[in-house]
């Protein structure tokens, strides 16, 4: 991520506290990464060779489309005047880091190999509040290739509770046992 | 002088001449010794041996002296040359009684010569030979771990896709949900 990402999402962090619309903003910013992600807007909106008058245009349609709110609009607005469009996603990305710190809450990914009930899913987001002490917000992925078991991401460390993991620590020590 | 001895000989031969010549005209007829004659064969007999030993004798004694000159130096080159003849003769011998020696020495010394050129390819030989035998061992050790290896590798390999594949067909909601538990037992640790 960017330096001028993190600024940008700083900033508008900023004034979206001032308006007591932190969540509304993460909302709307998370749909306008979402569109500046897609593989037909995104060149779009990067490239240098689109003139102020048309980015002006394409901002005042997103905000239309998206029906943005007028902090929203300004901020694109203003991001258009720099030519910051495509650095949304990063912006939109570290705005929810911003958020989850403020609210005291942490974004974990669970890789698993079958499907979770709801009380697995619920033991493991228990367990890992208790270790961050914060709220847990999970989102949770099915990964056949695992083999057995899951797989935690949380704030970009891993807990590897996998059966393929386990194989392949096998692997290496009878492999590496007469290595040449 | 050339022109003395026809000085010489226009002033005696000449009167001579005349002096027989007017003789022969008047005295035919008288007998008895010529004295003319004889005086004048006298004269020309004296002539010649005076032109003899003034003009010839000394170059021919010059000639014989120079002969035997040339003789005696000859027969000193001879000698000379005897002498070195003499001298090689005697040096060839002794280099002939001691050919036989210098021939053995040379012979024996071409043998120890070979001998140790013998030895010291022999040397080489077994010092590359030890080289390339280290080698071949080293490369054969290595060949056998590195062959080990693979084998271990693939042994591992197998093992580990059956496994896999054990794990698919058999892995239940129960193992799932103990490994959940043992997992997050080792979170909350």
């Amino acid at each position: 991520m960017s330096a001028v990402a993190r600024r940008y999402a700083k900033a508008l962090f900023a004034l979206a506290r001032d308006g007591n619309v932190l969540q509304p903003t993460a909302d709307e910013i998370g749909r306008l990464a979402a569109v500046a992600a897609d593989a037909t807007v995104g060149p779009v909106l990067r490239s240098p060779l689109l003139s102020a008058t048309r980015r002006h245009e394409m901002v005042q349609l997103l905000s239309g489309e998206l029906r943005l709110s007028d902090l929203l609009g300004r901020f694109l607005q203003l991001l258009a005047d720099h030519q910051r469009l495509g650095q949304l996603p990063a912006i939109a990305e570290h705005y929810q880091q911003l958020l989850d710190m403020e609210m005291g809450r942490v974004r974990i990914t669970i890789q698993s190999a079958s499907p979770l009930d709801a009380q697995q899913e619920a033991g493991i987001v228990s367990a890992f509040e208790k270790r961050t002490g914060k709220k847990v917000i999970a989102r949770v992925e099915v990964d056949t290739d695992l083999l057995g078991g899951i797989l935690v991401e949380v704030e970009g460390k891993v807990y590897d509770g996998s059966v393929r993991t386990q194989l392949n620590r096998l692997t290496r020590e009878l492999s590496g046992t007469a290595s040449l | 002088m050339t022109s003395r001895f026809l000085t010489f000989v226009a002033a005696v031969v000449v009167p001579v001449h005349l002096a027989l010549a007017s003789e022969e005209a008047h005295g035919h007829q008288a007998h008895g010794i010529p004295w003319n004659s004889l005086l004048f064969s006298a004269i020309n007999l004296a002539i010649f041996l005076w032109v003899l030993g003034r003009f010839v004798m000394p170059a021919v004694r010059s000639w014989v002296a120079q002969r035997r000159d040339d003789v005696l130096n000859d027969l000193k080159d001879a000698a000379a040359a005897k002498e070195d003849a003499l001298r090689l003769k005697a040096e060839w011998e002794a280099r002939l009684a001691t050919l036989e020696r210098t021939t053995a020495e040379m012979r024996a010394e071409a043998q120890r010569d070979a001998e140790r050129e013998r030895d010291r390819i022999l040397a080489a030989a077994q010092a590359a030979a030890a080289t390339i035998r280290k080698d071949a061992e080293r490369a054969a050790a290595y060949e056998i771990r590195r062959t080990q290896q693979l084998l271990r590798d693939e042994l591992v390999r197998q093992a580990v896709r059956l496994a896999e594949d054990a794990t698919r067909a058999q892995w239940t909601a129960a193992d799932q949900q103990r490994f959940i538990v043992d997992f997050l037992k080792q979170v909350e640790q």
